[in-house]
């Protein structure tokens, strides 16, 4: 499928437009630009490697096909993660048992030095955190959204997200005392 | 109590940096025209799906029309096939109760047994 399109010189071009109504280029640059934070948003979040490659795909074919065709990345991005965030959840209550530690595993082929095992006693320690409490102290620290971002990905009152964060890391402190870090 | 407040965002900041600098997606991760070809791909299965839609209510219908009309041409006629059919009729009347009563309930066990299995 093909669209008009104005260049900067007034001449029209043509972009290839995927059979959803996003163009192409549009789609590389939010995937481009989303798609490593994305992972590690939902492989930390889920806590498993493994399905986080599943859910990043899942959560872009979701994009594609829902009503969203702009191609603002301030926009995008958020999007993407309010989606992802809903296929962990349902993932995660359908296989509750099977989540944790599995992100170390996975990884446990591909380095073995001592930013590994520091890596696997923080996975650990994230790991102990519910599956919102990790998603609030990811998109509030690691990705800096604002609390009425933060409530609208986590589909949460925007009021409620300063205690529910307080709580979180209130929580994470604790497990960091404990281990004494 | 703000200060340690704020000595403790400091510190589970500063640990969700280091968390995150220590999270590395795979080289192999999908890529943007893998994920466009899928789409198209369950995009085209999905216009398919939608496409035979009018095809299968078509089909539906003309079943339904013609075992209609093969039932009242069945009652109207007298043959002896047809008053036979008749009788059988007649005679399952008063057990019609029952098999209503017996399909509602295999339905509703049916159900209970989709939400068991979809719960698990």
């Amino acid at each position: 499928m093909r669209a008009p399109n104005v260049r900067g010189d007034g001449t029209l071009v043509h972009t290839r437009v995927s059979a959803l109504g996003m163009e192409d280029s549009t789609f590389n640059e939010i995937y481009n630009e989303t798609a490593h934070p994305l992972w590690r948003y939902v492989a930390r979040i889920s806590g498993s490697a493994t399905s986080a490659d599943d859910i990043l795909q899942e959560t872009y074919l979701s994009f594609l096909r829902s009503p969203f065709k702009g191609s603002d990345l301030k926009e995008a991005k958020p999007y993407l993660y309010k989606i992802a965030t809903n296929l962990v959840y349902k993932r995660f209550h359908k296989t509750r048992h099977e989540t944790q530690s599995e992100f170390d595993e996975a990884n446990q082929d591909e380095t073995a030095s001592a930013a590994f095992n520091e890596s696997i006693e923080m996975s650990q320690i994230f790991s102990r955190l519910n599956e919102r409490e990790r998603a609030l102290l990811w998109l509030a620290y690691v990705e800096g959204y604002e609390h009425k971002e933060i409530a609208a990905i986590l589909n949460v009152n925007s009021l409620s997200v300063r205690v529910l964060l307080y709580r979180a890391r209130r929580q994470l402190a604790e497990h960091l005392e404990v281990e004494g870090k | 109590m703000k200060e340690t407040n704020g000595l403790e965002e400091h510190i589970v900041s500063d640990w969700m940096q280091r968390l995150a600098e220590q999270t590395q997606p795979p080289s192999n991760l999908s890529t943007p025209s893998l994920i466009l070809f899928k789409a198209g791909l369950i995009e085209k299965r999905r216009r398919a799906e939608r496409a035979i839609m009018p095809i299968i209510w078509m089909q539906i219908a003309t079943l339904t029309l013609f075992a209609i009309a093969a039932l009242w041409l069945l009652l109207s006629d007298r043959s002896p096939l047809a008053v036979l059919f008749r009788e059988t009729l007649s005679s399952l009347m008063s057990v019609v109760p029952f098999i209503v009563f017996g399909a509602i309930a295999a339905a509703m066990i049916c159900v209970a047994f989709a939400f068991v299995l979809r719960r698990e």
